[in-house]
């Protein structure tokens, strides 16, 4: 099934890959943003995930994961390491593909939004999206029971997401590392205020979420339990309840 | 023990046409394909930790395609997703298509591909009924289409080995919540609990769907074909101790193992102190 003008070359494929995917990602995402409320309107953050991408680039052409070739279609931005200046944690090419799937895997549309929101919404576009969450998790923990509606748990979901990128030193670093100090976005102070704000009501959430599953497991395994349940659904039919959907 | 490559065995391509499907395709020509399945939330690759490394360790999986397959398992049905796997799994089992080797006209990862000889499914908790439900139904589609015509081949997915990490197979435990809420990563629980997906409602120990892919599997392999249906029959690693699922197989099933010292969450994510998965899925 071959071919003799067929080039071999791992490295260079793997650079296409990235980029054909980073690439990807980047023009889908203005498709999604009708069903999903998105409001990507600066396009600050689509440069600074494609300052991201150049710097994996970078790196993994320094680490020998990929290969330095024009065949790279993201834009060329020059100085990434002014604002991804850390350095990577991988040591060789096996620890580089290990990091750069994760970064990838990472990438979806509640992690842009959360990053759109962080990094780059003003002041009252931030608080309205705030209390949203606030509101969201009140309305959890008056009505241990309760199903929220996909609607509403699809405006709340950039706060509910679950990568885990803080733990990696990488140039995905940045999405939760505040850009102010390199003049992109909102003041470094804000966005740090913006993700204490935002941890404190995912503790929040998270408190209620676990006393629910406490309840409602006790009242699996004991009739008098399952009272104290039925009683929470009678909370669950309060008309005050159901402001906050 | 074989000598470790320490250099890398297999490069990634991620497809975004088939949502988020991650394909680490083998430098050297591979005589097998592998299919990742996960669980709740999890994500096509990060559930797996280490698996794509497998090429340092054995010439196995250096002889080896990894097709991670990602879902949306707080919104899709267990149904659902095993439709739609088992009408993909076509386009990659058992002739990969050139243009995943060689995208754009690019540079190639390795010089040829013929067809694959092998196909592995592996799936963890839920993802483990994913993959059974997906057998049963091409199982049961052939033999309806065998009493028509005796002639009917037996598809390829039909090759399929089954590898399975501690499959929801038999339903959550009785207070599997809180198992789950230990065992997940904290804000996958949340998630889960708070869309209380279809497919979380079909791993209660009662689902009807639960006892009726069980009821399907076993019955085909009751039959008179069950010598080609062998796939059907799972081989299980359970983790010891598992606070979310029963630990209960089927009849039809390998006898099965247990890995101690591991959870729910880590019994099916090897690294350089935990190579058991490796082996697990080399010798299903």
């Amino acid at each position: 099934m071959g071919n003799g003008e067929r080039v071999i070359d791992p490295a260079s494929f793997r650079t296409r890959a990235f980029a054909m995917f980073w690439d990807g990602m980047l023009r889908h995402l203005p498709r999604s943003r009708g069903s999903l409320r998105l409001r990507l309107r600066s396009p600050q953050l689509y440069d600074l995930l494609t300052l991201e991408a150049d710097r994996w680039l970078e790196l993994g052409v320094e680490i020998g994961y990929f290969t330095a070739e024009p065949s790279s279609f993201l834009r060329r931005h020059g100085d990434t390491e002014t604002f991804f200046s850390m350095a990577p944690a991988a040591q060789s090419p096996l620890d580089f593909q290990s990091e750069v799937a994760h970064a990838q895997e990472t990438l979806s549309v509640p992690h842009f939004e959360m990053l759109q929101l962080l990094h780059f919404a003003g002041g009252e576009e931030w608080s309205v999206r705030l209390d949203q969450v606030r509101a969201f998790a009140s309305a959890l923990e008056r009505q241990p029971l309760w199903r929220p509606d996909p609607e509403w748990l699809e405006a709340v979901q950039w706060a509910l997401g679950d990568e885990q990128i803080e733990e990696h030193v990488n140039p995905a670093f940045w999405r939760l590392g505040g850009l102010g100090r390199y003049g992109f976005g909102t003041a470094h102070e804000q966005v740090s205020e913006r993700v204490m704000a935002l941890g404190q009501l995912r503790a929040w959430i998270a408190e209620v979420v676990e006393q629910a599953v406490v309840l409602e497991v006790a009242a699996e395994e004991s009739p008098l339990s399952g009272g104290l349940v039925w009683l929470a659904r009678l909370f669950q039919m309060d008309p005050e309840g159901g402001e906050d959907r | 023990m074989e000598v470790r490559a320490r250099e890398l065995t297999h490069s990634e391509l991620r497809l975004l046409d088939r949502g988020n499907w991650v394909l680490f395709l083998a430098h050297q020509p591979p005589e097998r394909l592998v299919v990742f399945v996960h669980g709740f939330r999890g994500g096509p690759v990060a559930s797996w930790r280490q698996f794509q490394l497998g090429g340092q360790r054995s010439n196995w999986w250096r002889a080896t395609d990894l097709l991670f397959v990602g879902y949306a398992s707080e919104r899709d049905t267990i149904l659902g997703v095993s439709n739609r796997l088992r009408q993909a799994l076509p386009d990659f089992y058992p002739y990969l298509p050139d243009e995943l080797v060689e995208p754009s006209r690019g540079p190639a990862v390795r010089p040829t591909h013929g067809k694959y000889e092998e196909l592995v499914l592996v799936g963890h908790s839920l993802g483990g009924v994913v993959v059974r439900r997906l057998l049963c139904d091409a199982a049961e589609e052939w033999l309806g289409e065998l009493e028509t015509d005796p002639s009917t081949p037996r598809p390829p997915i039909l090759d399929a080995s089954l590898a399975l990490f501690s499959p929801a197979s038999a339903g959550f435990r009785p207070g599997g919540s809180l198992g789950m809420l230990r065992a997940l990563p904290l804000w996958t629980y949340i998630n889960v609990y708070l869309r209380r997906s279809t497919a979380y409602s079909d791993l209660q120990p009662s689902s009807v769907f639960l006892r009726e892919t069980r009821r399907r599997t076993e019955a085909a392999l009751a039959g008179n074909r069950s010598a080609e249906l062998k796939g059907l029959r799972a081989n299980i690693l359970w983790a010891n101790p598992d606070d979310v699922v029963l630990t209960e197989r089927y009849s039809s099933d390998r006898p099965d193992r247990s890995a101690d010292n591991t959870t729910h969450r880590s019994v099916c994510k090897p690294d350089a102190a935990y190579d058991l998965p490796w082996d697990f899925v080399e010798g299903a």
